[in-house]
Order: C-alpha cells, then structure tokens, then sequence
C-alpha cells in the first residue's frame, strides 16, 4: 500500500522536491474526469487519511487546501 | 493540447468517491503519499488528466507551469497588470480554469 500522509497538507512548495518523473506514460481508461473542486478535494483527503486529525482539516478547509486561502 | 470534456453531473458525493479512487490509484501507481496526491491535485486545478501527466513527468502537458501559493495569492489582487502577468505566465485558458476551481 501507498505511504500515507504524516500531517496535514501544506504549502505546495513544500512538494516540490517530492515531484517529479515517477512512472513511465502509459494510459490509463479506468480513471474519469471527475471534476475536482477544491472541497472535493479536502473531502477525499479527509477519507483517505481516516485519522482522527482528519476531522481538524474538516472544520479548517484553508489547512487543507493552502492555495486557497 | 488536451480537448475540454464537460464538467461531471454527478452528485458531490459520487465525485469525492470517485476522487478517493483516484487518488488512491495515484498514490498506489506512483508509489507517493496522499500528501503529494493531493497537492498534485491543488496545484493542477482539480484536473485528474492534468494531475497525472504532472506525477508522471513533473511538469504539465501544455508547458505553463503548475499553480502556487504565491500566484493564488496574486490571483486574489485585482490588479490588471498583476493578472496579465499571470496570463503571460500561466495562458488565459488556465488562468480562468484556476479562477473557476478558486470559486467552485
């Protein structure tokens, strides 16, 4: 299983390191545009980090989504 | 250049859950943590197409860069010469597709 994120999401500078050329380009047909908005986002992440601090992000949207301050 | 494809008529929740699939296939394909996930997605607009060519090769499909806390914070000022710096930076069509995801 993936590594899961040890805190709550900052900066995206913070990233930049962290990204990069990981995989080779291959398709991928299983995955549909699901439109994200940025509270779709701060949703999935909350569901995805199941952890009790999950639910601070919840009530702090601007943590979890710091572009959009 | 990618085509526009429509936005989805699904339900917010099926949208999260279908972003939960998402973002755990990307975290399982690229061997990365929902943090890095996550900020892949913020910093390319929500675009799933746009978010996994940017895992994939660290860059985005249509050359502009991808989207910081700095040019959000720019996007804010209503400024029109702040704005067609950002346009020059980032082209039109991003700039409204930031705009749009900034809002929605």
């Amino acid at each position: 299983p993936a590594k899961r994120a040890a805190g709550p999401i900052a900066a995206p500078e913070m990233m930049e390191e962290a990204s990069g050329p990981a995989a080779a380009l291959e398709p991928m047909e299983d995955i549909t545009d699901p439109a994200a908005t940025p509270e779709h986002l701060t949703a999935a992440y909350d569901i995805l980090k199941g952890a009790p601090e999950s639910m601070e992000i919840a009530k702090e949207p601007a943590a979890a989504t710091p572009e959009l301050p | 250049q990618r085509q526009k494809r429509p936005k989805s008529n699904c339900s917010s929740s099926s949208v999260v859950g279908q972003i939960v699939k998402t973002m755990e296939h990307f975290m399982e394909k690229f061997a990365v943590d929902l943090f890095t996930v996550t900020q892949a997605f913020l910093k390319n607009s929500g675009d799933v197409e746009a978010t996994l060519y940017f895992l994939q090769t660290g860059q985005r499909s249509d050359g502009y860069p991808v989207w910081s806390r700095e040019d959000d914070l720019e996007l804010q000022k209503d400024d029109e010469h702040v704005r067609n710096k950002l346009i020059a930076k980032f082209g039109a069509e991003n700039v409204a597709k930031r705009i749009a995801f900034r809002e929605s």
